[in-house]
C-alpha cells in the first residue's frame, strides 16, 4: 500500500495498491496547503476504508515547485513516516510527468515563478537534463522536444514512484529542490537623515 | 498630486483616504527615507480597511498579512532587503486576493507591475511636517481621481 | 441540587456546617476563611436552598498534587451521592490543574467515606496513628493517581524549529534547532531560510525530543501546533508535520497562540498557572503587552508596538554602530562600559499627549532614528564620540519604556505580578532593572528560565495540554497559518 502526497502545484493525495490506483483527492488552491494537506490525506485513506497504519510506503513530490506550499507537503511526509515506521521516497515532480507521457522526447516545464520556468528534458523515458531554471524564451531551442507545461499531482508521482521502486531507481533523496537559493540582499548600513 | 502633511495624524488620515480608493490586487508603493511615516500612513490605511492585528513594521519578517473587513488581505511588505523585484515572488503573496502595501519601494519595483501607485514621502525641515508625491500608472488607475486624497 | 464555588459570603452557613458535623474537631472560622480565600484552593458547595454540603482542595503545583482538605454533607442529606458529586468536582479541579495525584485523610472508622473514596479511585498508602485529636481516632491516607495527558508540540513560527512534550503540566522535552546564525549575514530573519531550515530541522528535532523524553510516539496523546502569528511560510512547515503526526498516530490536534503559549510556559516551573499576570513579551518580532486573568478564557492584549519590535530596533542600532546581527547581545556588551545616562533618548509614547490612545503601546521608531541622527550628525562633524555610551543609553531608553508601561498596568489592573517572556530577558540589564522596579513596587517578578522565554514547542505542548485538560474540543484538520493571529484567539477551531 503506497500513499503518494504533492503540493508542487494544489494539494493532492493518492493511494496505491501496487498499480492500482484505489484513491485519489485533488485540491487545486493554490494558496490552501496548509490547510487542505490532511484533508487530502484522510479522504483517500477513508475513500479506501484503509487505516494509515496499513500503509507501506510513502511517496512525496520534492520539487522543484514553489517552495511555500512544497514544503507542506514534505512536512507532512515526513511526520507520517516516522511514527508509522514506513519508508519515504521522494519523487522529483518533473519526472513523474515525463512518465505520464509516450513521447520520445520530452521538454517538461512547470512554473517557477518570477517568470521563470522549471524545466527538464527527456528522451525515451530517460531524463537527458535538468531540472533546472530557464527563461521561458529559451524554450524555443528545445524544437524537437515536445513541450509539456502541466502540473504534477499524486497520481503522478504516486504512478511514478510504484515503477520507480519496482525498477530499482533510487527515491531516498526527500529534501525539497528549490533550486534558487533564498536571496535576499544581505543588508548595508542605510542613512536617516540627509 | 502633491500634498502637504503636517502631523502623524494626519498622515494616518491620508491612507484611510486612501484605502476607499483601493480595492483587491492593487498595489502600492511607498517611498521614503527612515522615519519618514510609511508605517504610520500604512497604519491609517489598515484600520480603514479593518485589518485584524496591529500594522507594524514589517521590516524584521519582510512581509505582514492582515485579513481585512472584505474578505482579503492587506500584505504589508518591507522591500529594503529584497535585492531585485522578483524576489516578491518568493514572499508567496497572493497578489489578486490582497491590498499590497511595499515599502522601500525603490525604482526597480516600478517595472515590476503593470498598475502600482506610487507614494513618496519627504522630510522638510521641519521635523513633522511632510510632502507627499502621489503618482498613479497604468490602466487600472485611468480615470481615478487621486484628489478625492485631498 | 446546585454546585458552585464557595465564597466568603458563604461563611456563616458554612461554619454552622461545619460546627454541627465535626464539633470539638471544627475548624476555627478564621481557618475557614482563609482556606476558602487562598488562590491555591478550591471550596465548592452543594446547595439546594441551603448549604446540602461543602468540600476543599489545595493544589500544590510545585509537586503536581493536590490534597482534599475537607468534605462534610448535612446528616439528613447523607447517602444521596452529595459527596461523590463534591468530590468529583475536587478531582476534575485538580485534573485541571496538573496534579498528578491527590491524597486525602479520612478516619478509620468512617466506613461509607473510605467506601466512597475506594470506589473513586482512591487507595490507602498509609495509617496515621492517633492523628484526630481530642479523639485520637486514627486515619488513614489514601491517594489517587490522576493520568495527565502527554502532549507533543511543534514551534515554527520563526527562526527557531522547536519540539517539546509535556505530560499534563510537566515538562519532558524541550528540544530546539536553531536557524538563527543563517540569519545573521542579512541583518534580519528571512523567512525563506526560516521556512527551509524548518523542514530540514523538524525531523530531527522530532527525534530528539522523544529521546530526550525517553518515550516512543505510541505513548503521545495529542499533538499541538502554534499557527500563529509568525512568519507563514514558517508556521506551514510545522502545520504539515503536526497534521501529519496527528494522522499516523490518529491521536487530536491543538492549533494554539503562540504568544499565549509563551505566557502559558511558567506553567512548566510552577506547575500551575498563576493569574492574574501582566505579561510582557519581547523579541526580534514581538513586543506586546497582555493582561492574563485565565489563561484560556481571558487575555487581552493591553498594547504591542505601532512600529518596530523592540528586539528590531536593538538590530537596526546594532547596525547603525557597526555591529553584527543580532544587535541586542551586541549592544548589551558594548553598552556594559558606556554611561546609560550620557544621552537622553526619546522614551515613545509616553507623553501626556500619547496616553490616551497609546498608554500600553509601545514605539520605537522615533528612538532608533534619534540614536542614527545622532551617530551621523558627529560623524558627519568628524567628531569622536563613545559608542559604549549610545549603546547605553539607547538600551536604557528600551528598557525604561518596557518596564514603565509594564508596571503601569500593574497598578492600573491591580495586578501583583510581572511575567517576562521572550528572546530579549536574555537581556542582562532588563532582568537587573525588572528586579528593581518590581521589589520598588511590591510586585511578583516571574521569568521562566530562558530555554522556556525563547520560542520553544514545550510551551506549545503546555498550552495544548492545557487545553486538554480544561476539556477542549481539539482543532479541525483544516486549520491554516495565521500570521497575525490575534492574542484573544487561544486556540484556532
Amino acid at each position: 500500500m503506497l500513499l503518494s502526497i504533492d503540493t508542487s502545484a494544489g494539494t493532492s493525495a493518492a493511494l496505491f495498491n501496487g498499480e492500482t490506483l484505489l484513491s485519489s483527492v485533488f485540491f487545486d488552491d493554490p494558496f490552501g496547503h496548509a490547510e487542505n494537506i490532511a484533508g487530502a490525506i484522510t479522504e483517500v485513506l477513508s475513500q479506501a476504508k484503509m487505516a494509515a497504519n496499513a500503509l507501506e510506503d510513502i511517496a512525496v513530490g520534492i520539487g522543484p515547485a514553489p517552495y511555500t506550499g512544497l514544503r507542506v507537503g514534505i512536512a507532512a511526509a515526513k511526520a507520517l513516516a516516522g511514527p508509522l515506521g514506513v519508508s519515504l521516497h521522494g519523487v522529483m515532480v518533473l519526472d513523474a510527468i515525463a512518465f505520464s507521457r509516450t513521447e520520445t522526447r520530452l521538454l517538461v516545464t512547470t512554473d517557477a515563478k518570477r517568470g521563470e520556468l522549471f524545466a527538464a528534458g527527456y528522451l525515451s523515458g530517460k531524463r537527458e537534463f535538468g531540472p533546472r531554471v530557464i527563461d521561458p524564451s529559451s524554450t524555443v531551442e528545445f524544437g524537437d522536444y515536445e513541450h509539456v507545461a502541466e502540473p504534477a499531482d499524486a497520481e503522478k508521482v504516486g504512478r511514478y514512484a510504484v515503477w520507480a521502486l519496482e525498477n530499482g531507481i533510487d527515491l531516498s533523496e526527500t529534501g525539497a529542490i528549490y533550486l534558487r537559493s533564498p536571496d535576499v540582499t544581505p543588508s548595508s548600513g542605510k542613512r536617516v537623515s540627509g | 498630486m502633491q500634498l502637504t502633511i503636517n502631523t502623524s495624524e494626519a498622515m494616518e488620515e491620508l491612507g484611510s483616504k486612501l484605502a476607499e480608493l483601493l480595492e483587491l490586487g492593487d498595489l502600492v508603493l511607498l517611498s521614503g527615507e527612515l522615519g519618514a511615516g510609511k508605517t504610520t500612513l500604512t497604519r491609517g490605511l489598515g484600520e480603514a480597511l479593518g485589518a485584524e492585528g496591529t500594522i507594524q513594521s514589517p521590516t524584521f519578517v519582510l512581509a505582514r498579512e492582515h485579513r481585512i473587513a472584505s474578505g482579503g488581505k492587506l500584505v504589508h511588505v518591507d522591500a529594503y532587503r529584497l535585492a531585485s523585484a522578483v524576489e516578491l515572488d518568493d514572499l508567496d503573496i497572493d497578489f489578486a486576493g490582497s491590498i499590497v502595501v511595499v515599502e522601500w519601494a525603490r525604482d526597480f519595483l516600478a517595472g515590476y507591475a503593470e498598475n502600482y501607485l506610487s507614494v513618496e514621502i519627504d522630510r522638510t525641515s521641519d521635523d513633522e511636517v511632510r510632502e507627499v508625491l502621489l503618482s498613479a500608472v497604468g490602466p487600472r488607475w485611468e480615470g481615478v481621481d487621486l484628489a478625492a486624497l485631498n | 441540587m446546585q454546585l458552585r464555588a464557595l465564597s466568603i459570603d458563604d461563611l456563616p452557613q458554612v461554619m454552622d456546617l461545619e460546627r454541627r458535623l465535626f464539633q470539638n474537631e471544627a475548624w476555627l472560622e478564621q481557618t475557614m476563611t482563609a482556606e476558602i480565600a487562598s488562590a491555591q484552593t478550591h471550596y465548592v458547595g452543594a446547595f439546594d436552598g441551603s448549604l446540602l454540603g461543602y468540600a476543599g482542595l489545595k493544589v500544590s503545583g510545585p509537586s503536581y498534587s493536590s490534597d482534599v482538605q475537607t468534605v462534610g454533607v448535612e446528616p439528613e442529606s447523607q447517602g444521596i451521592g452529595i459527596g461523590r458529586t463534591l468530590m468529583n468536582e475536587l478531582i476534575a479541579f485538580a485534573k485541571r490543574q496538573g496534579s498528578e495525584e491527590v491524597f486525602l485523610e479520612v478516619k478509620a472508622g468512617n466506613e461509607s467515606a473510605i467506601a466512597l473514596y475506594l470506589s473513586l479511585g482512591f487507595e490507602q498508602i498509609d495509617v496515621r496513628k492517633r492523628y484526630y485529636q481530642p479523639s485520637g481516632e486514627d486515619a488513614l491516607v489514601m491517594r489517587m493517581p490522576i493520568s495527565q495527558p502527554v502532549v507533543l508540540g511543534i514551534e515554527s513560527t520563526c527562526d527557531e524549529t522547536g519540539v517539546g512534550i509535556v505530560r499534563g503540566n510537566r515538562l519532558l522535552a524541550n528540544a530546539l534547532h536553531s536557524s538563527m546564525d543563517e540569519h545573521a549575514k542579512y541583518g534580519g530573519v528571512v523567512p525563506e531560510v526560516a521556512a527551509r531550515a524548518h523542514l530540514e530541522a523538524i525531523s530531527p528535532t522530532l527525534d530528539a525530543a522523544l529521546a530526550e523524553a525517553g518515550i516512543g510516539y505510541q505513548d503521545i496523546d495529542a499533538i499541538a501546533v502554534a499557527n500563529g502569528p509568525g512568519l507563514s511560510g514558517a508556521l506551514m512547515v510545522g502545520i504539515g508535520a503536526a497534521k501529519g503526526l496527528a494522522i499516523a498516530l490518529d491521536k487530536p490536534i491543538y492549533a494554539v497562540n503562540h504568544l499565549v503559549g509563551h505566557v502559558g510556559a511558567d506553567v512548566l516551573e510552577r506547575g500551575a498557572v498563576e493569574v492574574p499576570t501582566i505579561a510582557l513579551l519581547v523579541s526580534g518580532g514581538h513586543t506586546s503587552l497582555l493582561l492574563v486573568r485565565d489563561l484560556l478564557n481571558d487575555t487581552q492584549l493591553l498594547g504591542e508596538t505601532i512600529d518596530d519590535a523592540a528586539g528590531e530596533a536593538f538590530d537596526k542600532v546594532a547596525r547603525v554602530l557597526g555591529l553584527p546581527y543580532p544587535g541586542g547581545p551586541q549592544i548589551d556588551k558594548i553598552a556594559a562600559e558606556g554611561d546609560p545616562k550620557a544621552i537622553r533618548f526619546p522614551r515613545g509614547l509616553t507623553l501626556p499627549k500619547d496616553l490616551e490612545k497609546h498608554k500600553y503601546n509601545f514605539s520605537f521608531s522615533g528612538l532608533k532614528t534619534a540614536v542614527a541622527r545622532h551617530v551621523e550628525k558627529l560623524e558627519d562633524a568628524g567628531q569622536e564620540y563613545s559608542k559604549p555610551d549610545v549603546a547605553a543609553s539607547f538600551r536604557e531608553a528600551v528598557i525604561d519604556v518596557l518596564l514603565t508601561k509594564s508596571l503601569w498596568a500593574c497598578e492600573e489592573f491591580g495586578v501583583k505580578r510581572l511575567l517576562l517572556g521572550g528572546g530579549v530577558v536574555a537581556n542582562a540589564r532588563l532582568r537587573q532593572e525588572a528586579e528593581r522596579r518590581c521589589q520598588e513596587a511590591g510586585i511578583e517578578l516571574r521569568i521562566p528560565r530562558f530555554s522556556l522565554c525563547t520560542d520553544n514547542g514545550a510551551m506549545i505542548a503546555a498550552l495544548g495540554s492545557q487545553l486538554i485538560m480544561d476539556s477542549r474540543e481539539p482543532s479541525g484538520l483544516d486549520f491554516g497559518a495565521e500570521s497575525t493571529l490575534p492574542v484573544t484567539t487561544v486556540q484556532t477551531a
